[in-house]
């Protein structure tokens, strides 16, 4: 019998429809039932330890509480973004979200906890953290930015791990280049040790150089070369005097003349990471992540840039042994650079990411709340550490033993100033610029007239923007206090309105008077 | 014929029943209001139709419809027209919370809702409301804001120390221990701002940390400007002071190792 491409067709459709029909039912089912309660929560992380590593901690929680069911929702990062604002738009979106603090619609998709994360978690019962507050257990307190949303005044992200970023290299090519499996302990040191993988790989005429990178993974490299050998800049541009200042603040600074890239510690930083370009493989500003990743594991670098959340899966596709360094920071000793040092270096805030939310319009808070709660447990962060060999995000809570080579070194001097990531189109013209920094006929002096001729407009607008968009938070918010205001009993009401931020008023009007003043450097 | 006791008794019970009744009804919770509680969401269509249909007196109908006016998406500038127009009529001539409320919110439409802002009519607004409603909730939120266009004035006519003596001023007029806080916080801001000797923002650092209303992460920032400050100011035994509660009562912030040394560089 000779069966027509119609008749395929419509039997594919009819299929398809079948399969809809049956998930739609399925769905329908679950909602429907009485005995227990389903949540749902989405996340875009999808490297395979990191998904069993939910999976795990979710099996352990409805075992713990057999009436709650938690559906995982492991979508694609780059469709993730639209993915869940059509959810939400839709009235569809999961009880559980990871989001990020500069997506849209924080306050209208998800709820804040200020109140939640004030108790302490019942899940940390028996722990050296029972009592404690959900808060207090987190290694940032919830301070960072998708946890406390600055701009709303509100906790609304629960974070569940953190990252750092390493050199990792092959301890037996490395071992066989220069007699030692060990990194190297300071700069002097790695640059002589990039020199003799150079030498060793023209003596042997191999396909060899010292480190892969790419577009993925640069822009790390240059935060962190910056923002460290710029310490000595950051504790002069203090001028609040917070041991501590915002890029935003640094936008501004740079509009009033108190620094630039001519700056000597951002110079010597240029420097650094021109050398560093050198030692790259070459083209690598133009390479996607995962072509330095088979670089490496092919052998045709020795080292790697890498993200701590990337290097979780080394270990399953390695055939050699493996080590990760911090990238060792011209010190005080330096004979170049240490009188601009001022180390021993932190490497930047210690802050936890991931941020996890709670749909607004969620049928199951309260389920919500408590898987977030074992989730984030000293129980659920070592399964997840141990699971996902990433590192995590709770007090007391030792990674994995991988993870260990990433955790993050805290007792340093760390100004959480990058200079690079200053503000938006700032920032993505200044990564434009690196490829004249290492590119062979441009270079350092090259990079500082580049930047020099085009910085300044681009962080006006930046400013300019930041403005504008004060401007609607703080209409916004203004009725929401007043209407949260009325909408409390009047023996209830509170003797203060809860608008926005001061602070986030207050740079409306000291970005506006920066744009305004005839000379930015005397506002 | 009926015993007189007993129907007294009975008129007792009755009205006990009804007392209880009367007595529970308070006491229930009062169920939240639809119209606020959507506008609260960011619904303001909803909020909307809630005050057009709710039984609710005419003047907290009309001020919660600006109100929903000035949320209600896209925001057209006769919409804000509209509002404002009924602000201006219940500032003059409404009562209880809607005629200071109102008043606040044409000195923020000035401020923030215009397409081109007008600070001197909402310095004007809220000078007015300090004046007429000084110890309200909304005179006492206007004190700041008024202190934020004292001190960042749309021309700059008159020195920044000129404008930190003019915020300073309205301290006077704070009641609320909340105001106090965030003039003082304004001022000391304002004062790093403009590049002015740091030690003039102690005081102000010193006062909004001894109201004790700051949030957590603004007092960790002030306790170490404190010290900061202190140390630049030559007074050690105080920084010291606000370095150790800083790190008494931040175990986790990220800032520890700097400030252990600074500390020992005491």
């Amino acid at each position: 019998m000779k069966i027509s491409r119609q008749t395929i067709g419509f039997a594919l459709l009819g299929v398809a429809y079948l399969i809809a029909a049956f998930l739609v039912f399925r769905h329908s089912a679950e909602e429907a039932r009485t005995d227990r309660v389903t949540i749902r929560f989405s996340q875009w992380q999808l490297e395979g330890t990191v998904r069993k590593a939910f999976d795990a901690i979710i099996a352990r929680y409805e075992q713990l509480n057999p009436r709650v069911h938690v559906v995982h929702l492991a979508v694609p990062d780059t469709v993730y973004l639209p993915w869940i604002q059509t959810q939400m738009v839709g009235g569809t979106g999961p009880d559980i979200a990871e989001y990020v603090w500069i997506w849209p619609d924080i306050a209208r998709r998800f709820q804040p906890l200020d109140e939640d994360v004030m108790k302490p978690n019942p899940y940390n019962q028996g722990t050296p953290l029972e009592g404690v507050p959900w808060r207090d257990t987190n290694i940032d307190g919830f301070s960072n930015d998708d946890s406390y949303i600055k701009a709303l005044s509100h906790y609304y992200g629960i974070t569940v791990t953190s990252h750092v970023n390493r050199i990792v290299y092959n301890r037996e090519l490395i071992r066989k280049i220069t007699g030692s499996p060990e990194p190297p302990r300071t700069y002097r040191e790695f640059v002589a040790l990039c020199a003799r993988i150079q030498a060793y790989a023209k003596a042997h005429d191999l396909n060899l150089v010292p480190l892969g990178a790419s577009q993925d993974t640069y822009p790390f490299l240059t935060y962190m070369v910056m923002g460290t050998m710029g310490s000595g800049l950051s504790e002069r541009l203090d001028v609040r005097h917070r041991l501590q200042i915002y890029q935003d603040q640094l936008a501004s600074q740079y509009l009033r003349g108190e620094w630039n890239f001519e700056t000597p510690e951002l110079e010597a930083g240029l420097e650094v990471l021109e050398h560093l370009g050198s030692v790259a493989t070459p083209g690598f500003v133009q390479r996607r992540r995962h072509t330095a990743l088979a670089d490496f594991v092919a052998q045709r670098t020795a080292m790697v840039a890498m993200p701590s959340w990337e290097a979780s899966s080394l270990p399953l596709i390695c055939s050699f042994d493996i080590g990760a360094f911090p990238f060792p920071y011209p010190l005080q000793d330096d004979p170049v650079y240490g009188h601009l040092a001022r180390g021993p270096y932190g490497e930047g805030p210690r802050t936890s990411v991931m941020g996890l939310y709670v749909n607004r319009t969620t049928k199951h808070r309260a389920e919500a709340i408590d898987f977030l709660q074992f989730l984030t447990s000293v129980e659920g962060a070592r399964i997840f550490t141990n699971v996902s060999n990433w590192q995590p995000a709770t007090v007391g809570v030792k990674p994995s033993g991988f993870a260990a080579q990433f955790t993050q070194e805290t007792e340093g001097w760390a100004w959480a100033a990058s200079y690079i990531g200053i503000t938006i189109d700032a920032e993505q013209f200044l990564r434009t610029r690196f490829s004249t920094l290492w590119n062979a006929n441009g270079g350092l002096k090259a990079f500082q007239a580049e930047v020099k001729a085009g910085l300044e407009s681009r962080i006006r607008d930046d400013l300019r923007r930041e403005v504008i968009s004060g401007v609607h938070n703080l209409q916004r918010e203004d009725n929401i206090a007043v209407a949260s205001y009325f909408a409390t009993p009047p023996d209830r009401r509170p003797r203060k309105l809860e608008l926005a931020t001061l602070s986030n008023e207050i740079k409306v009007y000291q970005f506006g008077r920066l744009l305004a003043a005839p000379d930015p450097r005397h506002p | 014929m009926r015993d007189p006791g007993r129907r007294l008794a009975r008129g007792a019970a009755m009205v006990a029943g009804v007392l209880l009744g009367v007595a529970a009804l308070r006491a229930a919770p009062a169920a939240p209001d639809p119209a606020w509680t959507a506008l609260a969401r960011l619904r303001a269509d909803d909020a909307l139709r809630e005050f057009a249909r709710g039984n609710r007196p005419e003047e907290e109908r009309d001020f919660g419809t600006a109100v929903a006016l000035l949320a209600r998406q896209p925001i057209a500038p006769e919409q804000v027209a509209a509002a404002r127009t009924v602000f201006a009529r219940l500032a003059d001539h409404g009562s209880g919370e809607v005629a200071p409320a109102s008043r606040y919110f044409l000195g923020r439409i000035a401020q923030h809702h215009l397409e081109v802002a007008d600070p001197a009519e909402a310095a004007r607004q809220y000078r007015r409301l300090i004046a007429e409603h000084p110890d309200s909730i909304w005179a006492q939120t206007a004190l700041t804001r008024l202190a934020l266009l004292e001190l960042y004035p749309a021309t700059a006519a008159g020195s920044p120390a000129a404008a930190v003596a003019a915020a300073e001023a309205l301290l006077d007029h704070a009641k609320l221990p909340a105001a106090r806080s965030e003039i003082h916080l304004v001022v000391a801001d304002a004062i790093f701002f403009y590049r002015l000797p740091a030690a003039q923002a102690l005081p102000h650092l010193l006062a909004a940390e001894k109201i004790g209303l700051l949030d957590a992460p603004t007092r960790a920032d002030t306790l170490i400007q404190i010290a900061e400050v202190s140390v630049l100011a030559g007074d050690r035994a105080r920084a010291r002071r606000y370095y150790e509660a800083y790190l008494a009562d931040f175990p986790l912030d990220q800032r520890r190792f700097m400030v252990r040394q600074k500390l020992a560089g005491l």
